[in-house]
């Protein structure tokens, strides 16, 4: 620091000081803060077997990613990352209340491209977390993928400060705050609480404890986490879409296909845009309210000018 | 059930059953919920079903698609889930298997058998606990859809302890109406009936009888014709 220049100093030690406020992936966070904020990438075809269905989701993934400037902008050589997905139900990827394995594949593909060391792929499932892992062709991809994809150790919720407006702490996965990088891996369902269930409810999949006490308050306790974790990227499966009985799901009746994956460093644009998938605005869920409130982004995601590519 | 269990406990949801069964490579899993009495287990299946869903004549009502099979018997709401080869057929099996073994009655609620027929959508109908129509004092309440060509109403009978609470309930609707929008008598329905719209809810028309309020939204074709069928049934 000896020979550098002062406005450099003082430039780096504010960037610093508001890297703190910002949670535990803040440095690349903010790395990742110059380039596209949102990136669109949609099928005009939607294939009805499974293999084209496969192909699709990973070619979704690779462009919206490369819309906001490749995986190289977020992940770092010999970085530590965690991949998000839903793993939360005893489903399949048909019915979509699960994330798509092939997004989720493609991800962990591009991390290792990127220079990773090592990818985690969790969940804090709701259902039973073996069958679910297995059922929803996650664990399966991820492990081809070569992650580490493994069911959460209940002795691993550690008490974690989150000084949240409603939640002072709460029991956070221990493993998931030693890692460099988070990636967010939502897909898009109706909820039958909330309206509907995006990347910032996705957060739940970190914690632990009680909850079901998160139900009282989704509007703060969710934006409490979000404010928190802060992912560096959120990438959202709109391949399937579940449009009604979220977030259990089950019946094929209710899922729809979207052909859509956007990914976003503004986690409340990619909610606001995943409403939209589910015939909802925005405005109508009240997390994405309260986190738009709080500046954790815009619900006004058409002002980020989003990359868009039509495949 | 990450905030699914909500609209259980709003169904006065007692205890759930859960079995995980297997057979060969298939794999079936049994959620066998007790909701108390058999309206409320009505309005828990009623909830969850949609009028294109594929049915089946399993104990009141079933349906299923593939990897699922849910169905509604007396107070019981049993949703059977089954994965790999076989497992479709041993769905509805065990069903069956379950149906017999449950007994009881496998009718709907008595209500819902003396509204008019003619031009109901079927499948349509739900008992809703909380808030029909987003409207606190009108719950509970049946809601059923009605067709007429491309048109479609709902007739909505809010249930209530007794007929005077009836009249305050539509006393309710009046003012809220008439705040809202605009809301004016309407004798050639009934003694006491309304007329009335805003520009959220749209039109509807309305009607004290005995202890329910029948209401119709957005009225179509002959929908008088269907609020005093219904007002009449209901006597």
């Amino acid at each position: 620091m000896k020979d550098c220049p002062r406005r450099t100093f003082l430039k780096t030690l504010a960037l610093g000081g508001a890297a703190l406020k910002l949670g535990p992936f803040a440095w690349d966070a903010l790395a990742a803060a110059s380039g596209p904020a949102l990136s669109i990438a949609h099928y005009r075809t939607s294939p009805k077997e499974l293999d084209g269905i496969a192909e699709e989701s990973q070619r979704l993934t690779r462009e919206a990613i490369a819309g906001l400037g490749g995986m190289q902008r977020f992940v770092n050589r010999g970085d530590i990352v965690w991949v998000k997905p839903n793993i939360g139900w005893n489903r399949k990827p048909e019915q979509a209340a699960t994330t798509n394995p092939d997004v989720v594949s493609t991800i962990i593909a591009l991390c290792y491209q990127a220079g990773a060391k090592h990818v985690i792929v969790s969940d804090n499932s709701c259902n039973p977390a073996v069958t679910s892992f297995a059922r929803s062709g996650i664990q399966e991809a991820a492990q081809k993928a070569g992650a580490d994809c493994f069911v959460m150790d209940d002795r691993k919720f550690k008490s974690t400060k989150l000084n949240g407006k409603v939640l002072p702490a709460w029991d956070v996965y221990a493993d998931a705050l030693g890692v460099n990088k988070f990636i967010n891996v939502p897909i898009a369902k109706h909820h039958g609480l909330c309206k509907a269930t995006l990347g910032i409810k996705n957060l739940m999949g970190v914690v632990g404890g009680e909850r079901n006490r998160f139900h009282q308050d989704l509007g703060n306790t969710l934006v409490d986490l979000a404010a928190f974790f802060r992912p560096n990227l959120v990438v959202l499966d709109g391949v399937r879409v579940l449009t009604a009985n979220g977030p259990t799901g089950g019946n094929l009746a209710d899922v729809q296909r979207r052909d859509t994956v956007v990914a976003g460093v503004d986690q409340v644009a990619v909610d606001s845009f995943g409403a939209t998938l589910l015939g909802l605005k925005p405005q109508d869920i009240g997390y994405i309210v309260e986190a738009s409130n709080r500046k954790l982004g815009t619900m006004d995601f058409e002002s980020l000018k989003p990359h868009r590519a039509e495949l | 059930m990450d905030g699914g269990a909500d609209v259980y406990l709003l169904y006065d949801f007692q205890v759930l059953l859960h079995q995980d069964l297997k057979s060969g490579q298939a794999e079936l899993t049994v959620d066998i919920f007790d909701m108390g009495n058999s309206e409320d287990a009505f309005g828990m299946y009623a909830a969850e079903r949609a009028p294109g869903y594929n049915f089946l004549g399993i104990g009141t009502e079933a349906y299923r698609n593939e990897g699922i099979l849910n169905f509604l018997q007396d107070h019981y709401y049993i949703k059977l889930a089954g994965f790999g080869p076989g497992s479709d057929d041993l769905l509805e099996k065990l069903a069956r298997v379950l149906s017999e073994r449950i007994g009881g009655t496998q009718t709907f609620p008595s209500l819902l058998k003396t509204i008019p027929q003619e031009r109901r959508v079927q499948h349509s109908e739900q008992f809703t606990r909380k808030d029909p129509l987003g409207h606190a004092f009108l719950s509970p309440a049946y809601v059923v859809s009605y067709k007429q060509g491309e048109l479609e109403s709902k007739l909505l009978i809010s249930v209530a302890k007794d007929p005077a609470e009836a009249k305050s309930r539509l006393e309710s609707l009046v003012n809220y109406f008439r705040q809202s929008g605009k809301c004016e008598p309407a004798p050639d329905l009934g003694d006491g009936a309304i007329r009335a719209s805003n520009t959220f809810e749209g039109y509807v028309i309305a009607f004290a009888q005995g202890r329910y309020l029948i209401v119709v939204v957005n009225p179509a074709g002959d929908a008088a014709t269907l609020l005093k069928k219904t007002a009449q049934e209901l006597k």
